[in-house]
């Protein structure tokens, strides 16, 4: 018997009734008078800290800077050096190649971990802990480790395959090997953390719902599909958003891995901005890259914004 | 206004006095000590002890001076230091090296020095001139040298003496084929049956011990090729453009893709870390394991490389091979660069002087932490060395024959990082010599580019 999918939202038109005690709205501008004082402090460290940078980073990708001395007007000199010699296309590629190896294996194993670890068994703590824990960890410190697992020969990779009688690839001196590397490395270390929201999201589908449907005679499988996944559509939303965002603006474990090499073959945008920027001292150049990286990292978010609007039922 | 209301408010004015306090918004009161404090930041760990004993000594001296000193990895420092800058905490004195010196002089990083070495009566001809010359830039010297350093070869001599070979004294070496560089490295190359390179029973595929590695760096590697073969980075220093668009380039470039990938006598860059540009110093980790048998490097590299080689093996040093145009090795020396912006200027001065002064200078060559710039003090480096059993003479030898300065233009640092990640794919797999042209003429284009936005 075909399940149908759940969502069973607010009634259209439904009012909440004032009760006899229920005091008058306020004027929005009393309600803002009211809440200043508290949402004060982090609007001036918004403002301070990402509003000003952030359009000062607009202006500066129209301008030349090296750091010192003075700002010269470049027009749109800076956007057209990030194609000829910054390679910012190819930038732009190697970083969706790396979400895309990163994201949908990220996101399967997650959902996967959170099913699996979603019983009432013993150990599943000892789990959940075990699964995090690289979370926890500094991505730097991991990556260094990494960075010795996957030496050429003295590597522990190697020498594991060796035992076999096979010889391991320069694993992050090949151009074919060194992303899959690098995702590895980081599908390992955000896998736990992903696997919690998932987790959570799965612990907060009503049980009945379940139930209904195994006296409907659906299979595990079909309440799957049918119940926990639709369900999971919120939790699916922000994972991936904040995943995407994050793939995107990976850096730290891709610099101490491979620096963006061999040659150009793991430069992502994130590696070129801090290599024209912060070693070129070309900063209007970075702040051309940083601008269009968020141009992108924008477009994606909003796509995956109106893929699951209609999709997604925060009530049931 | 009752109470609960204010609340919030001086609540949220505790946090933003909070939060400028802690950015620093806030100063604190100045210090009523009357001791100066002064920052000097450096990059080498192994001279850091060096400089701390020599700045013991200048303290003693100037007891109300203090002086910090701040290592810095290498591949932060310029970054970190540019960031100071920018944000008006430069350190009162810094190690500046030769790839970013005409940018840090062009941005006024740099103090001049010509009234000061006026007034303190330096005599700078007992500096090696070339020295003094690369830190000079329109009639004003940014810097008092204080060291130097040429590229040789480490050899391992114990698996030398094993395999009954000694290192021709005069060697050359040419794109065509080779010359006599090329036939021994054959011979100090093994596989790992024991056969050497010169066999044709040779595996190039399965190699115990390579005999040498040359990484992909400017300084420490094909540099001095290419000057050996008329090729140069720039034609002059504070040029506008870079020069290495030519035929010996490209062939000398294609000549060491050859020693890794076709005779298979260079360790291939795979094993020198992100293409091939030693950032770990992969080259010294390889020399100690007994994988390669001579390491090209600079004498600077001396103290780690004893240390990390130990009692496993005798190590010995031999000069570069002549190329083509002659032997050449890439020469360079460090200053301490002034803040110009320093608090406190008087007292940053004191200790440039001191630094650059022999005294100071014999105690760094006595105690084999560098080359000192006073020619005079030479053979302290050398006797600190040769009573630890390796024999420096050739880095010496060197210094005294045909030199190449690191390139000291504008952008010269972004030029060199570019080139090393576009030639990267020459130093990680076998290459032809159009693919190596074609890499170069990449490379080329956008050190240009680096350059000229950089001012140059």
């Amino acid at each position: 018997m075909a399940l149908a999918t759940v969502g069973v939202g607010a009634e259209p038109g439904a009012r909440v009734s004032k009760g006899p005690g229920a005091r008058p709205r306020s004027s929005g501008a009393r309600q803002f008078a009211k809440a200043l004082p508290f949402i004060g402090p982090s609007m001036v460290g918004v403002a301070l800290f990402l509003v000003v940078p952030v359009i000062f980073v607009f202006v500066l990708s129209f301008m030349s800077w090296s750091g010192a001395g003075s700002f010269t007007w470049a027009g749109i000199q800076n956007w057209t050096s990030i194609f000829q010699f910054d390679n910012a296309a190819h930038s732009l590629g190697v970083t969706a190649y790396y979400v895309l190896l990163n994201i949908p294996l990220q996101t399967v194993l997650a959902l996967g971990l959170a099913v699996m670890l979603n019983r009432k068994r013993r150990g599943m703590a000892f789990f959940r802990v075990l699964y995090v824990a690289p979370y926890l960890s500094t991505p730097v410190a991991m990556a260094l480790i990494w960075f010795w697992v996957f030496q050429p020969q003295s590597g522990a990779a190697d020498r594991f395959l060796g035992l076999f009688g096979i010889t391991g690839p320069a694993w992050l001196e090949s151009s074919l090997w060194a992303m899959p590397v690098v995702a590895a490395v980081n599908i390992w270390q955000y896998l736990g953390f992903n696997m919690l929201f998932f987790y959570a999201g799965l612990q907060g589908i009503p049980p009945s719902l379940y139930e209904a449907a195994q006296l409907d005679g659906a299979s595990k499988w079909s309440q799957f599909w049918r119940i926990s996944l639709p369900l999971l559509n919120p939790t699916m939303l922000f994972v991936l958003i904040t995943d995407v965002i994050g793939s995107f603006q990976v850096f730290d474990t891709l610099y101490v891995l491979t620096s963006g090499g061999p040659g150009t073959s793991t430069q992502v945008m994130s590696i070129q901005i801090y290599n024209v920027g912060f070693q070129g001292t070309r900063y209007g150049e970075a702040a051309a890259l940083s601008v269009l990286l968020f141009g992108v990292i924008l477009v994606f978010s909003v796509g995956q914004f109106l893929f699951f609007k209609n999709r997604t039922t925060y009530e049931y | 206004m009752n109470q609960r209301k204010w609340l919030p408010l001086v609540a949220s004015a505790g946090m933003l006095a909070g939060t400028f306090a802690a950015t620093g918004a806030i100063a604190p009161p100045a210090s009523a000590s009357s001791t100066v404090h002064l920052t000097y930041d450096l990059w080498d760990p192994h001279e850091e002890i060096g400089y701390k004993a020599s700045i013991g000594q200048f303290e003693k001296t100037h007891p109300g001076i203090q002086v910090t000193v701040n290592d810095i990895a290498y591949p932060a420092y310029q970054t970190k230091l540019q960031e100071e800058f920018s944000s008006g905490t430069g350190p009162d004195l810094f190690w500046v090296n030769t790839p970013w010196l005409s940018t840090w002089i062009k941005d006024g990083y740099l103090l001049g020095l010509n009234k000061y070495l006026k007034a303190w009566h330096v005599n700078l001809s007992m500096y090696y001139p070339s020295l003094v010359k690369l830190h000079e830039y329109k009639g004003v010297i940014y810097g008092i040298p204080k060291d130097w350093d040429t590229i040789a070869f480490f050899v391992n001599e114990t698996y030398m003496k094993a395999h009954h070979l000694t290192v021709p004294s005069k060697w050359t070496w040419n794109p065509t084929n080779g010359g006599t560089f090329l036939q021994f490295l054959k011979q100090a190359t093994t596989d790992k049956n024991g056969v050497n390179a010169t066999s044709p029973k040779f595996n190039g595929n399965n190699v115990a011990t390579y005999a040498v590695t040359v990484p992909n760096a400017a300084q420490t590697g094909w540099e001095n090729f290419w000057q050996m073969d008329g090729c140069h980075v720039i034609p002059a220093a504070w040029a506008s453009h870079v020069s290495f668009n030519s035929t010996p380039c490209y062939q000398t470039t294609y000549f060491l893709n050859q020693l890794m990938y076709k005779w298979h006598v260079a360790a291939p860059g795979t094993l020198l870390g992100s293409n091939g540009t030693v950032p770990n110093s992969q080259d010294q980790a390889l020399f100690a394991s007994g994988k390669v048998a001579m390491m090209m490097a600079g004498d600077w590299e001396t103290t780690p490389v004893a240390e990390i080689v130990g009692k496993k093996f005798k190590i010995g040093v031999v000069p570069l091979p002549a190329g083509p145009k002659g032997r050449w090795s890439v020469f360079n020396g460090l200053i301490d660069g002034v803040n110009p912006h320093s608090k406190n200027l008087k007292q940053a001065l004191e200790l440039e002087r001191w630094l650059g002064s022999p005294a100071s200078q014999k105690i760094m060559g006595a105690g084999g932490y560098i080359w000192p710039a006073v020619k005079s003090l030479d053979p302290l480096f050398a006797q600190y060395w040769a009573k630890k059993g390796i024999n420096m003479a050739p880095f010496l030898e060197e210094a005294h024959g045909n030199v190449v300065n690191w390139p000291n233009t504008p952008g010269m640092n972004q030029a060199l990082t570019d080139m090393g990640t576009t030639m990267g794919p020459i130093w990680l797999g076998s290459e032809s010599l159009s693919s190596v042209t074609s890499v170069l003429q990449r490379s080329y284009a956008l050190a240009n580019h680096d350059l000229q936005a950089a001012g140059a």
